[in-house]
C-alpha cells in the first residue's frame, strides 16, 4: 500500500525509489487518459513518458490543495493537447469539422452500451471532436475552460461538442448499439 | 476528478463517458520506469546543481 503523502515528500528530495513507486502506482490509469486523446498506443506512451518527466521535474508545484491524481491527470491532459497541437492535428481538424457534419436526429438506447464499443467509437472520432468530448464529458471541464485550453471560443467548444456527440451517436447506431428516432436533435436515453 | 468552478448540465451520456474514462487502465508495454529514469536523471542532477533562488537574488534582479 502506497503512503502517497510520504512518498511525494521523498519525491521532492529526488528519491528515485519514491518516484518509481509513484510511476508504478499511476502509469496504467494515466496511460488510459493519454490514449483517449491521441491516436496510437505508441503516441500515448510517448505522451505518458513526457508527462511523468514533467511531473517529477515540477513536483514542487503540487500544492496539496487537491488530490495528487487530479494534478497528475491534468498534466497528462495538457501534455496530450500539446502533442496534438505540435502535430497540427487539432486546429486543422477543428476547422474541417466546423463545416463537415450536421446530423439532426434523436437517438434512443434499446441495447446495453458497452464500454468497449463506446471507447472504440470514441477513438474513431476526428481529433478535434474526440478532444472536446474527452475534456467536457470525461474530464468534466466547462466549455469556457475548454475554449481557453484549446484556443477556441466558448461557443465553438459548445457547437463542436454537440456535433461530436451526434457523430458519436451516429457511429454507435451504425454499429447497431443504439436505435435512432427523428425528434428534436438531442440524444435521449 | 478535478474540481469545477462552473456547473454545466451533464446528462446520462456524459456520466457514462465519465465512468468509462475513470475505468480505463492500460498497462504500458513500450515504456517502463528505467526509460523514464534515464531521461529524468540529467534533469534532476541539473536541478540539484542549480543554486536555489533567495529573496536577495530576487530583489537584486528586480533592481
Amino acid at each position: 500500500m502506497l503512503n502517497e503523502k510520504e512518498t511525494l515528500v521523498r519525491c521532492l528530495d529526488g528519491d528515485r525509489q519514491a518516484q518509481k513507486a509513484i510511476y508504478e502506482h499511476y502509469c496504467s490509469r494515466m496511460l488510459g487518459v493519454c490514449f483517449r486523446y491521441v491516436r496510437t498506443i505508441e503516441d500515448a506512451e510517448d505522451v505518458l513518458q513526457d508527462a511523468f518527466i514533467r511531473a517529477f521535474s515540477n513536483i514542487h508545484q503540487y500544492r496539496y490543495d487537491g488530490s495528487f491524481e487530479a494534478w497528475l491527470r491534468k498534466l497528462m491532459v495538457n501534455t496530450s493537447l500539446n502533442h496534438l497541437h505540435k502535430n497540427r492535428r487539432l486546429k486543422e481538424q477543428l476547422e474541417l469539422e466546423s463545416v463537415a457534419y450536421y446530423i439532426s436526429e434523436d437517438v434512443e438506447t434499446d441495447a446495453q452500451l458497452h464500454a468497449k464499443d463506446i471507447f472504440e467509437t470514441l477513438k474513431a472520432l476526428p481529433d478535434g471532436y474526440r478532444t472536446v468530448i474527452n475534456l467536457y464529458s470525461i474530464e468534466g471541464y466547462s466549455h469556457k475552460e475548454i475554449g481557453e485550453m484549446m484556443g477556441i471560443n466558448e461557443s465553438t467548444s459548445r457547437s463542436q461538442y454537440t456535433r461530436a456527440r451526434m457523430l458519436l451517436a451516429r457511429l454507435l447506431t451504425a454499429k447497431g448499439r443504439i436505435a435512432t428516432s427523428n425528434n428534436n436533435g438531442k440524444i435521449v436515453f | 476528478m478535478h474540481t469545477q468552478t462552473t456547473v454545466e448540465e451533464r446528462d446520462i451520456f456524459d456520466q457514462m463517458l465519465m465512468q468509462l474514462g475513470e475505468n480505463l487502465d492500460i498497462t504500458p508495454t513500450g515504456i517502463d520506469w528505467d526509460k523514464i529514469n534515464m531521461e529524468l536523471k540529467p534533469l534532476m542532477e541539473n536541478q540539484k546543481n542549480t543554486p536555489k533562488r533567495t529573496k536577495d537574488h530576487e530583489s537584486q534582479q528586480a533592481r
